[in-house]
Parts: structure tokens; sequence; C-alpha cells
């Protein structure tokens, strides 16, 4: 091999050579190379090839740089920007999420310097992430610790921030001036004892961060920083999660995140595999952390291995020993020596593979550090972790077949999450245990499956289902668990046939073992249950909701509030099996309980019993309570989630019925597009927000624009549940409405009919609504002029309507001002009169004044008194229906107003007051050009003309 | 005057007197504001489809160095500034590439990285890897070309930045062109 001086000698020659034949003309330099050159055959073919490119132009160097500074320019810069109250002053360093800053305080109140963490990406309108970054913000904020790095401020940049930089999450830190710990360590050639002492304070640090819920997440020596009087500090606690754009409601990205956002030298074997982050991730990094003090080397050298490699490496091969790495170095073997033993065992324990034999907490080894400095027993070596290590090994092996399957249910995941959390009370090991599991087998192999289908999430919920029984033959408790998870996956996808039988199999394991009414089989019970209920099939999940609330009332009390979610169950059971009577008093215990316990419960039951109270017409207090179950969904949930959905669904119902139709079609319109994200085409959940834009667009006066989302609500009932669930028969009846709009009369007819012998075969003939389903059907036939059978059938409603909700409920006035229709299209105003006194009565106890309903029965009654030749007694009625039409609180449908301004003509007609009546018909007309009444609307003059 | 500018005047001259913590201390103050001119051009669409770095440079000079500052020393600003240029430009493409396979310096996604697989480097990197080659023979020649081409500096410039003639300058770049063009097309095939 060439010396350092050959290789300059040669490069001299080689120059001289060059720039000589450079000069020459072209023909003379083969002769001087011969020469110059001799025997040295590289020698010449090196110049030959330097000679070929010496005529290049300079373009080859000026492009790429100019390229590069393009691209460059296209990344707006921060400095001299303000950034909330700070004022940017110059960039400290680049990292894999953003750009750290250095700034002051813009107003200059006092002169403190801070870090301010800027994302890489804007946040985009996701609220729910907004939400989630300012909640995880708050927890950090409050860490308060004299080694770590206060999290001062934070926020999303503003428009005044400068293009390209709006809407960008930042933090504020407090800045640290000082040299990472490696390096001061280095720089001060610190003993190994003053290294370990500075190493526990670390440690004391991660441990308070770790009894206050934060796990690090990247802990490494650039994150600890030392200032000059040697005082350490942890910086970025946690804020790999927080930092993340890619964070969210969403399962599926919280897993890749982990996997994104670490240091692969630091990294623990769990991160590399996708394995949820926990606090022995944090004692990992911290055993790489001490193998790097005591020997000023990585445990593994990854430098240039591929990413595969690495995760090889990392995942299966054993780091040397500390001691034994020094003792490669001549001049560590003093190190060496000291190292062998304990801080050996010390780091390779916190290392460990499984992160069950780690030490269990960064107190343990803290302790082991101060244990070796004081000459004590070290637990690292006396500590039996055999119990943990073979659990980990069993549940391990599964992780990787499923793993390999590798995709992820996307909701299962936050449910099984839930399940967990919900646990804690019973048994912690369990829960844990159960945790790994699911998180293994829900671990996205690749991003490409992770964002796929629920489909690919079924295909491993099935695997699981079908694994656990193999994997933990023996141990019938785990498996009872993890079935329940399964279930609850299966329930969140809406997959409901198997989260019955998965539930139904954890529910006999859980008799077995412990008796069906033992407090331990509640949780299969109320998966059961409410899959059951989910089918449609509430007569069988009654029953079981009352089981249900026996054991819990038993086991955990009046108030607890799991004792309220199995009281809501049953109620919300039997509310739709239309016994309102007998589900209120249970809801409304229930969210007695719930309010008892907090701000933060009872969503569900909010829901359920604002419903029960939308049928009974109790709008205002409905409206209030979804409104709650709407700021509770946010304030716990975010707002891309499908019980968020629900919750503003539900609200958007409300609206409907308090007359605010715009405000509902918005809020469909949101809640439709979060279950198109959150739970797929292919979700029945997806048929309520389907059905009810398309009413909403129906009463609007927009026909077209519903029919489309009634047929996809139709198609995805038939598909999604199936010919014979009750759920078909209600998008069944949405659709044939359209079409009844459309005056398309014999599809809508089928539609209605199919509708009916849907509810027959569920066995809900008698049910609410059957009763509906009827009354429309029987409108249909009323504007088709049959009206024996109209009448028949809107008497049959009617008669149902009274018993199922009561004398005052609003759709009991639907069914009277239908009957009422009924008689005045044979010419009987005097039969429709008293109808139409009962229904306008309801209404207006039921609805705020001005509401639409209110005043399309007042216009009814004041046509039926116009016909009855009593003008004068309609006309006060009709001039109110049409004064409040003009001021109605929400906008009315054109035709609305028209109907009841043609009405109040008909009636000055009547009186010979031809010229206000003129006025009026005038704009009616000009109000039904503009937009025609749906079909089911015949206009006031045809019935007139009938008299 | 702008205190920027004071700063900014006194480190250069601590430059001209051997103070070498100058300049790592002037680096931060001229790269935040070559960033920032280069947004600024990008922004108010002068640029068109060419963006001259060295431009760049010299309006940085305009901003951050005072009128009447000694000619040694304006020369050594150009040469910190083309230094920084080099590694602005050279970390920004690599950042880029890392973003591009989805993480960040030490951050790296495995299985992302595993199925994207690396992507080819820019120009830019090629470019800079030639020149570190080019340092190691001759480290001269790499720094007629880093202050030519990097920091938009003249001959004359960059051979009172050397301490060397205009002339040698001129042959330094010779063969240099003719060893990067070299190297670059080899390193091609």
């Amino acid at each position: 091999m060439a010396t350092q001086g050959q290789d300059r000698e040669r490069w001299r020659l080689l120059e001289e050579i060059f720039q000589a034949a450079a000069e020459m003309a072209p023909e003379l330099r083969p002769e001087y190379l011969n020469r110059a050159c001799g025997n040295d055959a590289e020698l010449r073919e090196e110049v030959d090839s330097l000679l070929a490119s010496a005529d290049q132009s300079l373009d080859f160097l000026a492009k790429p740089i100019q390229d590069a500074a393009q691209a460059v320019a296209a990344q707006p810069t921060m400095a001299g920007r303000r950034i909330g109250s700070y004022q940017v002053l110059r960039a400290l360093g680049e990292g894999g999420m953003g750009t750290v800053y250095l700034a002051a305080r813009a107003d200059a109140h006092y002169d403190r310097k801070v870090a301010i963490k800027l994302m890489r990406a804007p946040f985009g309108r996701n609220e729910s992430m907004q939400e989630r970054f300012r909640t995880e913000r708050q927890i950090l904020a409050n860490l308060d610790h004299p080694n770590i790095a206060r999290l001062l401020d934070g926020g999303v940049t503003s428009f005044d921030s400068g293009p390209g930089f709006q809407n960008v999450p930042y933090l504020v830190m407090e800045y640290v001036d000082g040299v990472t710990l490696d390096e001061y360590c280095r720089r001060n050639s610190l003993s190994i004892d003053d290294r370990l002492r500075l190493f526990r304070i670390v440690c004391a640090a991660v441990e308070y961060a770790h009894n206050n819920l934060v796990v690090h997440r990247d802990i490494k020596p650039a994150n600890i920083l030392v200032s000059a009087a040697g005082v350490p500090k942890l910086l970025d606690f946690g804020i790999a999660k927080l930092l993340d754009p890619e964070i969210g409601d969403n399962p599926v990205s919280r897993t890749k995140t982990t996997q994104r956002l670490m240091t692969p030298e630091y990294a623990s074997p769990e991160q590399i595999r996708g394995g949820p982050v926990t606090t022995a991730s944090d004692v990992y990094a911290l055993g790489v952390l001490l193998y790097e003090l005591l020997t000023e080397r990585r445990p593994f050298r990854l430098g240039t291995k591929s990413p595969l490699e690495m995760a090889v490496m990392i995942c299966e091969e054993q780091p040397e020993l500390p001691s034994a790495c020094c003792a490669r170095n001549p001049g560590k073997a003093a190190e060496a020596k000291k190292l062998q033993g304990d801080l050996d065992s010390i780091a390779l324990t916190a290392m460990h593979k499984e992160p069950g034999r780690r030490y269990a907490s960064v107190a343990q080894m803290s302790a082991d550090v101060r244990a070796y400095l004081e000459n004590y027993p070290l637990l690292a070596q006396t500590h039996k972790w055999g119990y943990r290590s073979r659990k980990f090994v069993r549940r391990h092996k599964l992780g990787v077949v499923l793993g390999a399957a590798g995709v992820l249910a996307l909701v299962g995941f936050s449910i099984g999450m839930g399940l967990l959390a919900k646990r804690t009370t019973r048994d912690q090991v369990i829960a844990q245990r159960q945790a790994q599991f699911l998180s293994d087998m829900f671990r996205a192999a690749t991003p490409e499956e992770a964002r796929g289908s629920k489909f690919t999430a079924r295909d491993l919920l099935d695997r699981g289902a079908q694994r656990v029984d193999k994997e933990f033959a023996g141990e019938p408790e785990i498996r009872a668990s993890l079935l329940e998870n399964i279930a609850g996956a299966y329930r969140s996808l809406g997959v409901l046939d198997q989260a019955e039988a998965v539930a139904q199999r954890a529910y006999n394991l859980r008799s077995q073992t412990a008796g069906p009414d033992a407090a331990s089989s509640a949780g299969a019970l109320e998966l059961l249950a409410s899959a059951i209920r989910l089918r449609g099939q509430y007569q069988r999940a009654e029953p079981l909701f009352r089981r249900l609330v026996a054991i819990q009332r038993k086991a955990l009390g009046e108030g607890h509030v799991e004792m309220a979610a199995a009281l809501s169950g049953l109620g919300e059971c039997l509310y739709l099996e239309a016994k309102d009577q007998e589900a209120e008093p249970m809801l409304r215990e229930a969210l007695a309980i719930d309010r008892r316990n907090g701000p933060n419960f009872g969503s569900e039951t909010r829901n359920y019993l604002a419903l029960l109270l939308e049928r009974k017409g109790e709008y205002p207090e409905a409206a209030t309570l979804l409104r709650e179950a709407v700021e509770i969904d946010r304030r716990t949930i975010g707002t891309d989630t499908p019980q968020y959905a629900t919750s503003s669904h539900n609200l958007a119902s409300a609206l409907i019925d308090l007359g605010d139709l715009s405000g509902a079609e918005s809020r469909l319109r949101e809640t439709l597009a979060i279950r198109r994200k959150v739970l797929g085409n292919d979700h029945p959940d997806l048929f309520y927000s389907l059905n009810n834009l398309a009413f909403v667009l129906l009463n609007e006066g927009d026909w077209d624009a519903a029919e489309p989302f009634a047929r996809e609500g139709v198609a995805l009932c038939q598909r999604v549940l199936g010919e014979g669930h009750p759920q078909l028969a209600g998008a069944r009846n949405g659709l044939a409405r359209v079409l009844q709009a459309k005056r398309h009369f014999p599809e809508a007819e089928q539609q209605f009919r199919l509708a009916l012998d849907t509810l027959h075969t569920a066995n809900q003939s008698d049910g609410w609504s059957a009763a509906q389903i009827s009354l429309n059907l029987g409108m249909l036939e009323l504007d088709r002029g049959n009206y024996s059978d109209a009448e028949s059938l809107s008497r049959q409603s009617l008669e149902k309507l009274r018993k199922l909700a009561g004398n005052e409920a609003p759709a009991v006035s639907t069914a009277l001002i239908e009957m009422a229709e009924d008689r005045m299209f044979q010419h009987d105003p005097k039969g429709a009169e008293p109808l139409l006194r009962e229904a306008l009565a309801i209404r207006q106890k039921k609805y705020p004044p001005g509401h639409a309903n209110i005043i399309s029965a007042q216009t009814r009654l004041g046509e039926a008194l116009v016909g009855e030749g009593e003008s004068a007694e309609a006309e006060p009625i009709l001039q109110q229906a049409v004064g409040s039409a003009y001021q109605a609180p929400f906008p009315l449908p054109v035709w609305q107003v028209a109907e009841a301004q043609s009405a109040l003509g008909a009636c000055l007609t009547a009186q010979g007051r031809r010229t206000e009546a003129e006025t009026l018909i005038h704009s009616s007309q000009a109000g039904l050009q503009k937009h025609p009444r749906p079909a089911f609307r015949r206009p006031a003059s045809e019935r007139l003309k009938h008299h | 005057m702008v205190p920027e500018q004071q700063a900014v005047t006194r480190l250069l001259h601590d430059l001209s007197h051997g103070n070498k913590d100058a300049f790592d201390k002037l680096m931060p103050v001229v790269y935040d504001q070559l960033r920032r001119l280069a947004a600024r051009c990008l922004l108010s669409e002068r640029s068109g489809h060419t963006l001259p770095a060295t431009a760049l440079v010299h309006e940085a000079y305009m901003r951050l160095v005072q009128a009447d500052v000694a000619f040694e020393d304006r020369v050594h600003f150009y040469a910190v500034a083309a230094r920084v240029m080099r590694r602005i430009l050279v970390d920004h493409a690599k950042t880029n590439n890392r973003q591009k396979r989805g993480g960040g310096a030490d951050r790296i996604p495995l299985d992302e990285a595993i199925i994207v697989g690396p992507e080819a480097p820019a120009g830019i990197v090629e470019l800079d890897e030639a020149l570190q080659r080019l340092a190691v023979h001759d480290e001269r020649k790499a720094s007629v070309v880093e202050l030519l081409f990097f920091g938009g500096m003249t001959y004359e410039e960059t051979a009172a930045a050397l301490k060397m003639s205009p002339a040698t300058v001129h042959r330094e770049l010779k063969m240099a062109k003719a060893w990067l063009h070299r190297e670059l097309s080899q390193s091609e095939s």
C-alpha cells in the first residue's frame, strides 16, 4: 500500500503531466505522454481520462449547485419571524421531526431565551389532532423537575408566522445552554463513578416522568444536555409522540409512530417491532446510555447497516459485555476490570430483549447503580425474572405468527385499549399480557397494509379468534379475556355475527370457570348482549342485559359507572323494543349515576335518553342532552371517532326536530365524512348518516340531492346487515319517501311494502317503525287517490302510535293530519277539523313557536275551516301561519311558505278581499316556480277544488 | 448601522486575525441570512427558472457586512459564506432524501426503508462527496472550487482568500474541473 508521501508525489506528477499536456496542441500530446509516462500504464490511463474531461464547460459544477439552491429556496426560513409571542433568532439544529430554533420573547418583558421546536408539516384542519396536541402538551407542561427541560408553551402558528408556516404546531421549551452528556463526560474526563452519579440524576428525572405517566421514548446522549455547572437536563420528554403529525385517534398511525420516531441505536426491540412503547422501553434506552457512558462505545454499531440488518441486530443479537468492549481497547484495561460483574450486569439487565426481563422500573435500575457505588448486593443478579420471561416467550411466539399476517384493526385496537383501561382494577398482569397479545396481533407489518381496508383487519381478527384457543389452552382466564377483546374489535368493525359468536365463547369460558352470574363474567356478557342488540334482536338481548344489571348491581354497588353502563344498556335495549315507559327511568337512573361520577361519563346514556325524549317530543331537553354528549366526546376521545360521530349525528336529528334543517344538514355532512373516514364505506353506522341526510334534503325540498344518499343507505343495509335486519326497513322507508316526492309511486310503494315485510320477518310488526312506515304508506295511497286504503292505514298507525308513544307524541299529530287530509280529499272538512285541532295542539306544545310543523298544521286547519265556510275563523290562524313562515327562526322550504300564502289567499278570496288575496297568490306561485313542492304536498287549491 | 452588521464585521475582523471561534459564530448568522434570502427570492418570483446561489451570497454580504470593511475581511466573509452555502445545500439535499424515505437524520423508519429502498443521491451530494475526495489529494483545488462556485467569488477574491495569484487559481481550477468531471462521470456509470 502506498504511503501518504508516495500518494502526494504521484499526484504532483499527475498534475504536472496533465497541465503540460493540456497546454499543448492535441496532435502533440501522444508523443509527449509516451515520453512522460513511460511504462507506467496506470499513470497514462489516469492522465488520459483527465484530459478527456478537460474541455468540459463549467456547467456540470454550476448546475447541481443551482438546483440545490432552488430546492433550499423552496423551503421558507423562519429566522426573524414570530412564533406566538416569541421572536426567532436562529436555527439551533434540525431533527427528524422538525427544526429547533433559538428564540426570545418578542415583547422583551424579560430577557429569556427559549428553544422552539417547529414541526415539519402543518396540521391541516384536523381538529381532533389539534385537540390531542393541546391535551398532551398540557400533560408535558406539568412535568416540573430540575433535570427536565420545561415545556413552557406551545401552539399552532398563525398567519403572522409567514407563508409556508401557518398552522404548524410548535413547542416552546426551556433553552439549555450546555453540551451533550457524552461530550461532557469526555471533555471533563469523568471517572466511572462520576459518570454513574450523573447517570443516576438522569434516572431520577426519567422516573419522575414515569410517575407522571410520561414515557420519554427517545432517550439518548443528544437529548441530555449538561450545563457548565454540571447539571444534566433531559430534553424532549414525550415529544416524539406529541409532535408526530400522524398521531391521531387512528391506532394504525400510533403504531407506526413508534417505529418512525426513534433512534435505532437506542431503540428497544419492541420499538423496532412496532410494539407498545412503555416505561420498559425507556429502561432499555437507559441501559444503552449507561453502556455508552461506561465504554464510550455503543452496544450496537449500526453505522452502515441496512434497516433489516439493524432490526435483526437489535432484536436478536446479544451485545458484547461492557467490560469485554473496554478490554479490546488497550488503554482501558483498568476500566474493563471495574466494569466486570456488577456494571456489566446492570447494563445488560436494562437492555434485555424482553421488556419483562428488564428492570421493572427506572427506580430499580438506579437503585442497583447506587448499590454498586456503595457496595451493596445488586437486584439485577438476585431478582427472579423467570415468571415474566416464560410468559413473554409464549406471547412473543404468537406475536410473530400474527405479525407476519401483519394487519391492524383500526377500531379494534382502540377498543381493546379501552377495555384494558376499564379492567385495570381487576388483574394487572392479565391486562398487560392481553395488551401485548393484542398489539402484537394488530401490529402493522407494512404501512400499505396498515392503511388497508377492514377486510384485512377482519382476516387478522379471524386468525386471532382461531389461535387463542390453541395458544392459551391451559389458561381459560386469559383466553376469555382475549376473546373479549376480539369480540369488541369485531363489534367496532360492525362484524356483528362474529362479535356475537366470539363473545359467546368468552362468556361460556367465564361461566365455566366462575359461573354465569359471577362478576368476572360481566364483561363477556356485556359484549354478548350488545352484539345481539346491535344485530337488531332486541328480545334476545333484553334478558341478557337484565342479568348483566343484576350482576353489576351486586358486584359493584349502585353508584358505579359500570353499573350505570349496564343499566344504560338495558334501557337502550328497551328503548329499541319501544318499551319507552320502562326504558326512560332506567336511562335516567344511569345518567344520574354518571353525573355523580363526573362530567365525562354517560355520553351513550345521554344519546339514548335523548332519542327516547325525541320520540315523546321533548326536543329541547333532548337537544341539551345531546349537546352535552357531543362535548363529552370531543373532550374525552376527539372528533375523529365513531362515538363522536354518533353523538353529533343524534344532535343533528334533534336540530331537525327543532326545525334547524340547514344546521342539521351541515352536521350530518360532517358526521358522514367522519364515518366514511374512520369506519369505511361498509359500516352499518354509515346508514344513519345517509338516511338522515336524505331526510333533511328531502325536507329542504332537494329530493334530487336526497336520492343518491337514500339509495346508498338501502344498498349498504342489504350488503352489510342482510335482508332480515330492521334497519333495512328504515332505509327502504327513506328511499320510498324520496321516490314518493319524485312521483315514482309504484317504486315507492314497493319499497314501503318491502320495509314492512322486513319488520314482519324480524317480528317487529307492532313496533314503532312499522307504525311510521304504515303512516307513510297511507300518505302515498292518499297521493294516489286511494282514500279508503289511506284512511285504514293511517287509522291503524294512529292507534299504534298512541299506544306506543302516548297521546301527545308528535308522530301522533302526523297521523292525525294524515287522517284529516284523507277527510279533506273526501270533501269532509268538518270531519277533518277536530283531527287538525288536536294535531295543532300537540305540535304547539311540542315544538318551539314558528316551527315548520306548527305552520303546516295551521295551514291545514285554516284550509279546513275555509272549506267549511268559516273563513273568518280561519283568517287569524292562517295569518299567524304566514307571519311565522316569514319570521321562522330557520328558513323554511320555499314550497311550505307558498302553501301558507296560498291558503291565506284562498281564505281572503272567500271573504271577497280579492286585491289582498292576489298579492299572496301571486307570491305563492312565484315561490313555487322557483321551487316545486314534493308530490305528497298537493296544492291547497286542489284540495279545495274537491270541496 | 444594524447591530447584526456590527457583530458580523467584528467577527470578520477577529477571523482575519486568526480567531478560529469567530468562524463558528459567523456560520449560523450567515446561515440564517442565506436561507432567508433564498426564501424571499423565491417568494418574489424573481427567481424564474434559476436561482443563482452566488447571487444570494452577494446579497447576504450586502446585508450583513458594513460597506467600508477591509478587503481582507470581505474575502473572509465570502470564504465563510461559501462554506456555509455548501453545507446548506448539501444538508438540505440529504435531509430531503431522508424525508422521502419518511424519516429524519437518525430516525430511520425500518419498515418503510425496507420497502422503498435508498434514493439515488442528488447531484449536489455527489459533487460534495467528489469534492471531499479531491480535498484528500489536494485541498487547495477543493477550496478553489468551493469559493468560486459556492461562494460566487471572483478569481481575484479567490486568489486573495487562498493567498495565491489569479493565474494559479486558473490553473488549479483547470485540473480540479477535469478531475471532478471524471469522478462524477465514473460514478454515474
